[in-house]
């Protein structure tokens, strides 16, 4: 019974640890990626190479 | 001053009273320190107002001296969680208002640089909040190994809530699994044996989820007549409160402890 309890309480703080980790590493992934766009890129590069792509597709 | 003058001063002045007391409602304060404030504001620029405070809503009515002229405003609460620093800013802008004079649009200049002001750092919080409950559970009695499960289960239970709150989830369910992981984490005394004061363990790890500033106000506004607010703060607290006993009862059951 004392080893089921305990099975019971490791699974309930590792699923709330990894999904509070998961959770942080998807804000943190979010945020970098946002900070990248605004960094590295400029509006007028990302609305350019949207305008290559529908080039492509219609000479094709 | 001719009557479209007036309406001006007095549509400035009421619009910025009621984004005052909306300010105020919104960082927890009661509704008497609101009615104070504005009063003190109120005389200085030489208006008399007439304020209705609503749980959700504050309806401030500006008049000229001569009551001849008016301007009514209704606005939300801003904010909605409890912040003293917030709370003694804006006393302390009401007072200079008195002091130095301030027009209104120098004070509402003020009030939106007290609005911007960034709230205290959320992992301080955190630390400060683990630190006052494991204080609990040494004032009533428990060992260092209780205390010391008490602030992992306050770490652990106010981190799930903070990140549940930023995310927007509803303050009940929040209340409930914070609830439940805190008490989770304090039944590890009755689990491995850890301490010799495992119940005051359990018991103080949910402590910091109690709501007691709402228990505090409803308190206030029910000893200065304001009973409309006081029942819906008591209401509030008394829901989060069931809230908190749903999560406990949860995390007890889970682990097999014996309620009585």
């Amino acid at each position: 019974m004392t080893t089921h309890l305990i099975i019971t309480w490791f699974a309930i703080i590792g699923i709330s640890i990894v999904g509070i980790m998961l959770r942080c590493i998807v804000k943190f992934n979010n945020y970098t990626n946002h900070y990248q766009f605004i960094s590295f890129n400029t509006p007028e590069d990302f609305f350019e190479s949207d305008d290559d792509d529908n080039d492509d597709e219609t000479e094709e | 001053m001719d009557d479209g003058e007036i309406h001006d001063y007095l549509k400035s002045t009421c619009l910025f009273l009621s984004k005052y007391a909306s300010a105020l409602l919104g960082c927890g304060a009661t509704c008497i320190r609101i009615e104070k404030n504005i009063g003190r504001i109120a005389d200085t620029f030489g208006v008399h107002v007439d304020m209705t405070l609503l749980p959700a809503h504050v309806i401030v009515v500006v008049w000229d001296c001569d009551h001849t002229h008016s301007y009514n405003c209704s606005a939300k609460p801003i904010g909605g969680m409890t912040d003293f620093c917030r709370n003694i800013e804006l006393s302390k802008l009401s007072w200079r208002i008195v002091e130095k004079n301030l027009s209104c649009d120098e004070a509402a200049i003020e009030l939106d640089r007290i609005l911007s002001l960034p709230q205290l750092n959320k992992w301080i919080v955190l630390l400060l909040t683990s630190a006052a409950n494991a204080s609990f559970c040494r004032l009533f009695g428990g060992d260092f190994k209780a205390v010391g499960i008490v602030f992992c289960a306050t770490l652990l239970g106010f981190f799930l809530k903070q990140i549940m709150i930023e995310d927007k989830i509803d303050l009940r369910i929040t209340t409930i699994a914070s609830a439940f992981l805190a008490s989770v984490v304090g039944a590890s005394g009755y689990l491995f044996g850890i301490s010799n004061t495992p119940e005051l363990a359990l018991g103080t790890s949910v402590l910091f989820l109690i709501p007691g500033i709402p228990y505090i106000n409803a308190g206030s506004d029910l000893f200065t007549n304001h009973y409309l607010c006081a029942v819906s703060r008591f209401i509030q607290a008394v829901i989060l409160t069931i809230c908190l006993t749903l999560g406990l009862c949860g995390g007890m059951f889970l682990m097999q402890m014996k309620f009585f």
